[in-house]
């Protein structure tokens, strides 16, 4: 009797269920959160992933399955597409576009960094991927989180959380993957290369923007509207300085509450029986592929134009046509001032890094419009 | 597969660059009528 009760006690519990990958996915959440809290590597994403992939590990535990609780956070959230298209809504309301507006030819390495994403995307079909699939891995090399996860939704669903994860590795490693590949590429006189100061950017110019973006955008690549569209809402909400209360909203508990959800959605990807498979490594390699083909990208149009140009432009600031805003930007800025210490290329390289975010986001909707 | 391949890649980045080329070209026309109505605006 006693034995009877403590076995069917036992059968209840998760114990007896816990299998070796369970144990290693606890540790794959382990390292998310401690390079999240140790090494600062997109805390405010890596920690909620990081304790939903050891969530969603606990055995036999009502999470995931139809109608459980993270099964209804990646349904209606991720699978309506809707958490990517708000995050970009929050990330337009902290965007500001004036250095790109000052200095439109950044607009052009924005498009060259996205060189990356289809060298990889070439390189998933070497690796056997389906061209659905190899279109949400290249992706990755765009750099843009909410991209990649707008993407892998709606061409490869199973998908999702490995190649955000490899995203976010990514785009937290930008200070470590772009500077060798930068100095490869330039030389010491075109890293000091000093760029002209640039000019004021009305309001007025400001404000029209959004529109003059939404229009050009949305007609050429529809599929490219739901990021976009919102994406330039946010800004708007910005620039007209009479929504407040819509930008602070914008800017932050929206912005919190949807980075809450997509953080644990995607780590709920993440379970032992998926992810201890060969493929999460290749996506992870050629995610690599696709970063530094951006980065290459990016340097190489600047070289190129530099050809052509009376002005010349520092080359740095090409690989910050990666969308990882500001942190390329900044990347741009710190190998400059190893240069010249003078010299500041921040604000130069927040050009192309804002035209990335653009570049990935039409790049995501010319491959939905060729592949859906 | 490759052909298919080599179609969506080209399409795709051709277009990518097409869009950001035509919305360069827009920036540039918006500030100038931007900073014309600006000016214009100053002078009243």
């Amino acid at each position: 009797m006693g034995f009877n009760v403590f076995h069917e006690l036992l059968l209840k519990t998760g114990v007896i269920h816990l299998t070796v990958g369970h144990v290693f996915m606890w540790f794959v959440g382990f390292l998310f959160i401690f390079l999240a809290i140790k090494k600062d590597f997109e805390p405010l994403l890596l920690v909620p992933i990081g304790f939903s992939i050891f969530l969603v590990n606990m055995p036999i535990a009502p999470l995931t399955g139809p109608g459980e609780l993270i099964n209804l956070f990646f349904k209606y959230g991720l699978e309506t597409e809707i958490v990517p298209c708000l995050i970009f809504l929050g990330i337009g309301a902290l965007t500001d576009f004036g250095p790109m507006i000052a200095n439109p030819k950044t607009l052009l390495l924005g498009a060259s960094a996205q060189l990356g994403v289809y060298i990889a995307f070439f390189g998933s079909i070497l690796f056997g991927f389906t061209l659905k699939e190899a279109a949400s891995i290249g992706i990755i090399g765009g750099a843009d989180g909410p991209t990649t996860i707008y993407l892998a939704t709606a061409l490869a669903p199973h998908m999702i959380g490995m190649v955000a994860i490899a995203a976010y590795s990514y785009m937290s490693m930008v200070p470590l993957i772009q500077p060798p590949i930068m100095k490869l590429l330039t030389t010491e006189k075109e890293r000091k290369i000093r760029m002209k100061q640039l000019r004021p950017v009305t309001k007025t110019e400001k404000i029209v923007f959004p529109l003059v973006a939404t229009v050009v955008i949305c007609l050429l690549v529809p599929d490219a509207a739901p990021l976009m569209g919102l994406f330039m809402i946010g800004n708007l909400f910005k620039e007209s300085k009479v929504v407040d209360r819509l930008l602070k909203t914008s800017q932050n508990e929206l912005l919190n509450i949807v980075t809450i959800i997509l953080g644990i959605s995607v780590g709920a990807t993440m379970k032992a029986e998926i992810f201890l498979k060969p493929q999460p490594i290749f996506i992870f390699i050629l995610g690599l592929f696709a970063f530094a083909f951006s980065t290459v990208g990016g340097v190489l149009l600047a070289k190129i134009m530099n050809m052509f140009l009376k002005e010349k432009i520092n080359p740095l600031i090409g690989s910050a046509g990666v969308s990882a805003v500001p942190m390329a930007a900044r990347v741009s800025e710190r190998i400059g001032a190893e240069a010249d210490p003078k010299n500041h290329l921040l604000m130069h390289a927040m050009g192309p890094n804002v035209a990335g975010v653009i570049g990935t986001a039409v790049a995501a909707g010319m491959f939905l419009s060729l592949l859906k | 597969m490759w052909a298919e391949a080599t179609r969506v890649a080209s399409i795709g980045f051709a277009g990518v660059f097409a869009v950001l080329v035509l919305l360069m070209i827009s920036v540039k026309i918006m500030s100038f009528f931007c900073r014309f109505i600006d000016k214009k605006g100053g002078k009243k």
